[in-house]
């Protein structure tokens, strides 16, 4: 793993438990899928192609949502 | 420090309280941060071991405005869960917070309704303090504000239709601009409304020395400048009775008048304005010194003394 991705991945458990903490829900996933699509967008600068941007998305979207169903 | 509210989406407030959350506010440029002093939406999301928050106010439209016009939220699903997670952010943000102030008793009375928080009501002066002086009562009425939907300025100028002789000075812009300039054609007073746009800080004291009485329409205001401007400037306020913020200065009789929301009642106190003034100056200088004791010095040293600081 680069260390932009293991970085993003911690941001995106960081900023997940935020969410949780002032009151994002899972079931909330359009909220969570805008959030991270912001984080994904910060891999979007140069060395990453948009299949991997896409995956990333993925991942970060994953993260939140474990991250709020698990915070509280 | 500041950030901007975005409010594109619903999703843009989660956004914004995360940002303040997010911020690490422990040391700025290697200093360490005493305390942190938040005092609107949703900068109170940010945290601090030691942070008081000053409450100017909350995200009105998810509250007390929800289901009158001054509020967009609607009852689908997105909407409810906005207005759900806002006042998650409220309650997280308020009661971590080592004390609570709201910068008027209708502020901190909503929320004591809507939230359940205790807070503590701590006042402060207007922007120009110490520079209002009073003046001789001119010839027009003064209603001063941005022209938005909540803050009726269609009130006074309907008012006008009620008061032949009354003239009044409308200070401000916004969205209801147009609309107010239509109305005051329709009602056949545009030849007594005189709308100023802008004008600059002097401009605007001297507006206020030479009013014959200031003119508070808002619904539900939170504290509101103007009242206090104008007790500074020793005249008499008009009111209404669901205005919030104004009825903890303006009392009906003594201060100014405090009438229904309605042009025909705007109308009769405007005449009463015209047909006897003498009282006015009177209002006014009751109202100038029950506002005279607000300062910055006693507001901020409140502030510090909550938050372990003074001295």
């Amino acid at each position: 793993m680069s260390p932009l991705e293991e970085t993003l991945r911690q941001l995106s458990r960081e900023e997940g438990r935020a969410l949780a903490e002032i009151g994002v829900r899972p079931g909330d996933e359009r909220w969570i899928a805008e959030h991270a699509g912001t984080i994904a967008s910060l891999a979007g600068g140069k060395g990453l192609g948009s299949r991997k941007r896409s995956g990333f998305f993925s991942v970060v979207y994953r993260l939140a949502r474990r991250a709020a169903r698990t915070a509280r | 420090m500041t950030m901007p509210l975005i409010e594109r989406q619903r999703f843009d407030l989660i956004r914004s309280a995360l940002a303040w959350r997010g911020l690490d506010l422990t040391e700025v440029a290697g200093r360490p941060v005493d305390a942190v002093i938040a005092t609107r939406f949703p900068s109170y999301a940010a945290r601090h071991d030691n942070k008081i928050v000053w409450l100017i106010h909350q995200y009105r439209q998810a509250y007390d405005q929800f289901g009158t016009p001054y509020s967009d939220f609607t009852a689908s699903r997105e909407d409810r869960r906005a207005r759900e997670a806002i006042a998650e952010i409220d309650r997280v943000g308020l009661t971590e917070a080592r004390r609570v102030f709201a910068n008027s008793e209708t502020v901190a009375a909503r929320l004591r309704k809507f939230n359940g928080i205790a807070s503590e009501p701590l006042y402060h002066p207007p922007p120009l303090v110490g520079r209002y002086r009073p003046g001789p009562a001119g010839d027009y009425a003064l209603t001063v504000g941005r022209l938005d939907a909540w803050k009726r300025a269609d009130l006074p100028i309907a008012a006008l239709a009620h008061a032949p002789r009354a003239r009044l000075v409308v200070v401000g812009r916004g969205p209801e601009d147009e609309r107010l300039r239509r109305l005051a054609k329709e009602l056949k007073v545009a030849d007594r409304v005189r709308f100023v746009p802008e004008v600059d800080e002097d401009g605007l004291l001297d507006l206020y020395a030479g009013a014959r009485l200031i003119v508070v329409t808002p619904a539900g205001e939170d504290l509101g400048y103007v009242p206090l401007e104008a007790f500074l400037s020793g005249k008499a306020v008009l009111t209404t009775d669901d205005a919030g913020g104004p009825l903890e200065f303006v009392t009906d009789g003594e201060t100014g008048f405090v009438v229904p929301p309605r042009a025909e009642a705007l109308g009769a106190a405007l005449r009463i304005a015209w047909e006897k003034p003498e009282a006015l100056a009177e209002m006014g200088e009751k109202g100038r010194r029950r506002v005279s004791r607000l300062s910055w010095d006693s507001t901020v040293s409140t502030l510090l003394a909550a938050a372990g600081l003074s001295g």
